[in-house]
């Protein structure tokens, strides 16, 4: 099959699952949102077209099935309750797996046979329970009055509508046209109907719909069209345009009197949630944006582009050329490349949403199945990271939130004795701090005991009880970070295995970034992330250690400075030195990099060069042979070939074309 | 059998012999690019070879393998290299960088890397039935880094397999 078709078929299946997931958890909230139900059918639909012309069988059939209920619930004739929800995220739950199959193995694997009897049997025990007069009944019963046949089934969206499309002179009619018995072209003239009682005015419902006379045969077109109509006309002069058209026989319009009180306090109410809700919650967009798809590799490319070009617009900088035009050149190659920098840094840039929002989903069912009640306020969705940082946050974020729920979040009955809410909450929250993106995960459960930790920490050998009477609440809370830490007694599912939050640390660190820690005891907790705003370039110290130039990124650099050999002191056979009361050893870049030189003989110059850097929460100096300059530098990965190479996380291109390694501190010791 | 030699200012080697219709289609012959370390010959399939450079400025990455000479920067990737003499361990000359030193790229398992050779000879064709299954030892490699060994007349080709010299453990290769 083409690469290319099934590529577009991958990226369009995953935003339809995305928009199907985001909008069940809608319809979960309000069921009576006709537009979320619009939005699910129509991903649903176009899922379903989609799989059928790339042939995957399984998949269009689920979605074949889905569609129908989906259809069924539109139409008001399924019950819509927990179980119907559920069963349709798992229905959703078998189209996320299929499509993975698809990923994986170019075949569907996964069977769904057994959810669509299940499915079947929900729709039809589903069925039927809804009340039958909602639905607009189809009968000649032409005696009834026309206005208590049919207005009294508008829901109060109907009303709302009418609300918003009646002018103050506008009168609202019940209408009732009949045509004759042996009118070859009901449906045609049902259509002519229709179409001239929009002419002067506005359909609010009818019966048969527009889309039922175009589709259905002429059988199934009764003698009557219903409808509910606004118009400036009055009743006798509708009741003429009506009468105009071919084959109506009669014609009854009813004008219609409506409590609307209701339906505006409903309105104001809603306006004033829903703006509420985009405040505070910020959801991403349900809708799909249009967008061009552009290979990450290729903006990569691009990337490494611009830098060739930063680079070498630097060495023309560098000549120093004493002509005119020169400096007009440097002056407008400076601007453009910077410019270009940028427009391809902003490109690179995507908005953390895209992880944020496959959480709500998480959290609801991760809170069903725990029994507890959550609600997950997500802030900040739009805020912008640079995609390779974003890939590979989203599963540091899932066991933040899963940890939350899991061991932060009380039981219900916990919780009323403690007298807090019953609905526990957790705050998911990004937000742009100066060049760092600050990422929050709070929650208002349990909170964690540093004593406790500490005692933990000690029985599993991770630490020692003098190594924690010196330790101050902070430190001890940093232990759930320790590798093999675990906080909950017993080993549950959803979290807590003992691993992950060491890893969600090192992922963080690995990203150039640092995780914090605040707790307070029954008030909660809160992780809060930061991270560079993009991995792709940044300013770093230039040094020199055994003739070989290394970058350092100043953001992990406390300061610099030149010492003489006398402020060097020895603890432990440390040397160290003290910078404004503080202690700090002192260690040797070529010896931490295994280089092949004598070491040590920095201790016989008159004036040693020391980098003092961050290295988690302590400070080492670091001793190199020469400070350079200060500069931005394109990081560039060493590749698959390098992985993980000890103290150095990458690379950069030097002015002169050369490689110069980027130092990474954190691990020197 | 139908040897190409290497163009030296044609740098590229791929494009130029697949494109000029003596690609053989049929399956049952492959093109190998004749690579020199010390006093013998080696091959790797060409399809895995990329382009052929000069040696350039190498910057050493610490705490790497010994084999590992460091980073070259090629048109703004960052590509890592290894001496395939000090791989296979052969000591004779072992240092010496002459006119005739190269750098081929090579794509194996997603990654580009940069062997260093002394020199790289040719691109020729082999039947398969030229072929000949990997002895315990050739050109001091051991069997399971082989593919095997190509006969071009009097001449024998090692055919290492990239694979596993490169990403394999470090275990001793030679014998």
């Amino acid at each position: 099959m083409d690469e290319q078709y099934l590529q577009m078929f991958f990226d369009e299946s995953d935003e339809y699952i995305q928009v199907l997931n985001e909008n069940i958890l809608a319809l979960e909230q309000d069921p009576d949102d006709k537009d979320v139900i619009n939005s699910i059918f129509r991903a649903a639909h176009s899922l379903k077209g989609m799989a059928a012309t790339m042939g995957f069988d399984r998949l269009t059939s689920l979605t074949h099935k889905l569609e129908n209920a989906l259809d069924k619930i539109r139409n008001d004739e399924l019950k819509l309750d927990t179980e119907m929800i559920d069963s349709l995220f798992a229905g959703l739950d078998l189209i996320t797996s299929i499509v993975n199959d698809i990923k994986d193995s170019g075949e569907e694997l996964t069977e769904v046979q057994d959810y669509v009897d299940e499915l079947n049997e929900m729709i039809a025990s589903h069925s039927g329970e809804v009340a039958v007069d909602s639905v607009i009944s189809n009968t000649d019963n032409a005696d009834v009055s026309v206005a208590n046949d049919v207005v009294l089934d508008l829901s109060n969206d109907e009303k709302e509508e009418i609300l918003d499309n009646k002018g103050e002179t506008d009168y609202i009619y019940g209408v009732l046209v009949e045509l004759e018995e042996d009118s070859m072209l009901k449906s045609v003239r049902a259509y002519m109907v229709l179409k001239t009682a929009a002419e002067v005015g506005y359909i609010v419902k009818s019966s048969p719909t527009r889309d039922e006379i175009e589709n259905e045969d002429d059988d199934n077109i009764g003698r009557e069209i219903k409808f509910v109509l606004i118009s400036h006309l009055a009743a006798e002069e509708l009741e003429n345009e009506l009468f105009d058209i071919i084959d109506v026989q009669d014609v009854k319009i009813d004008n219609v009197e409506l409590d609307f009180s209701e339906v505006k306090k409903n309105k104001a109410e809603k306006s004033s949630s829903s703006k509420k809700s985009k405040s505070s919650s910020n959801k991403t967009n349900v809708e799909v944006s249009p967008t061009v798809r552009v290979d990450i590799s290729k903006l990569d490319t691009l990337m490494n582009m611009v830098g060739e070009l930063l680079i070498n617009k630097t060495r023309l900088e560098g000549l120093k050329l004493e002509h005119d035009t020169y400096n007009d050149i440097i002056g407008q190659l400076d601007r453009v490349t910077m410019e270009l920098h940028h427009v391809v840094m902003q490109i690179r840039m995507v908005p953390i949403g895209g992880i944020f929002n496959r959480f709500p989903r998480m959290i609801r069912d991760l809170s069903k199945e725990l029994d507890k009640e959550v609600d997950l306020i997500i802030e900040g969705a739009e805020t912008e990271l640079d995609r390779s940082i974003i890939d590979e946050l989203a599963d540091p974020l899932v066991h933040l939130l899963r940890n939350a729920v899991d061991h932060g979040i009380e039981q219900k009955d916990v919780r009323k004795e403690k007298d807090k809410p019953v609905e526990g909450k957790i705050l998911l929250k990004a937000y742009q701090k100066g060049s760092e993106i600050l990422i929050e995960v709070e929650d208002d459960g349990k909170g964690l005991d540093g004593d406790k930790l500490a005692e933990k920490a000690i029985e599993k050998g991770i630490t020692t009880r003098e190594d924690v009477e010196n330790m101050d609440e902070r430190e001890k809370l940093h232990f759930v970070f320790a590798p093999g830490f675990s906080t909950t007694e017993e080993v549950s599912d959803v979290s807590g295995r003992g691993v992950g939050m060491d890893v969600v640390k090192s992922v963080v660190e690995s990203l150039d970034g640092q995780i914090m820690i605040e707790s307070e005891k029954d008030i909660g907790t809160r992780f809060t992330i930061s991270l560079p705003l993009t991995l792709a370039i940044t300013q770093a110290l230039m040094v020199k250690i055994d003739d070989e130039i290394f970058a350092i990124p100043l953001n992990a650099i406390s300061e610099t400075l030149t010492i003489t050999p006398d402020r060097l002191k020895q603890v432990r056979g440390q040397d160290v030195i003290v910078l404004r009361d503080k202690t700090i050893p002192i260690k040797e870049a070529a010896r931490q990099l295994n280089l092949d030189v004598e070491y040590g003989k920095y201790k016989e110059l008159d004036e040693i060069p020391v980098v003092i850097v961050k290295t988690g929460e302590r400070l080492v100096g670091l001793v190199i042979d020469e400070l350079l300059n200060q500069q931005e530098i394109v990081i560039k990965s060493l590749g698959k070939y390098l992985l993980n190479v000890e103290h150095i996380s990458g690379a950069t291109i030097v002015g002169d074309g050369d490689v110069a390694l980027i130092l990474d501190v954190r691990n020197i010791a | 059998m139908e040897a190409v030699t290497v163009d030296e200012k044609e740098n590229v080697v791929r494009d130029d012999y697949l494109n000029d219709g003596m690609h053989d289609n049929t399956g049952n012959k492959d093109q190998f690019v004749v690579f020199q370390l010390g006093s013998e010959e080696y091959g790797v399939n060409i399809s895995q070879a990329k382009e052929i450079i000069k040696p350039k400025n190498i910057t050493n990455v610490p705490n790497t393998p010994e084999h590992v000479l460091g980073v070259i920067n090629l048109r703004g990737q960052i590509v890592p290299v290894v001496d395939m003499k000090k791989r296979f361990s052969i000591e004779l000359d072992a240092d010496t960088e002459t006119d005739s030193s190269r750098i081929i790229t090579v794509e194996v398992n997603d990654a580009l890397i940069g062997i260093k050779v002394d020199g790289v000879n040719e691109v020729v064709w082999l039947d398969q039935d030229k072929l000949e299954p990997a002895p315990e030892v050739a050109g001091g490699v051991r069997q399971e880094y082989l593919i095997g060994i190509g006969k071009i007349e009097d001449r024998l080709l090692v055919l290492v397999d990239l694979n596993k010299i490169l990403f394999e453990d470090t275990d001793e290769i030679k014998n």
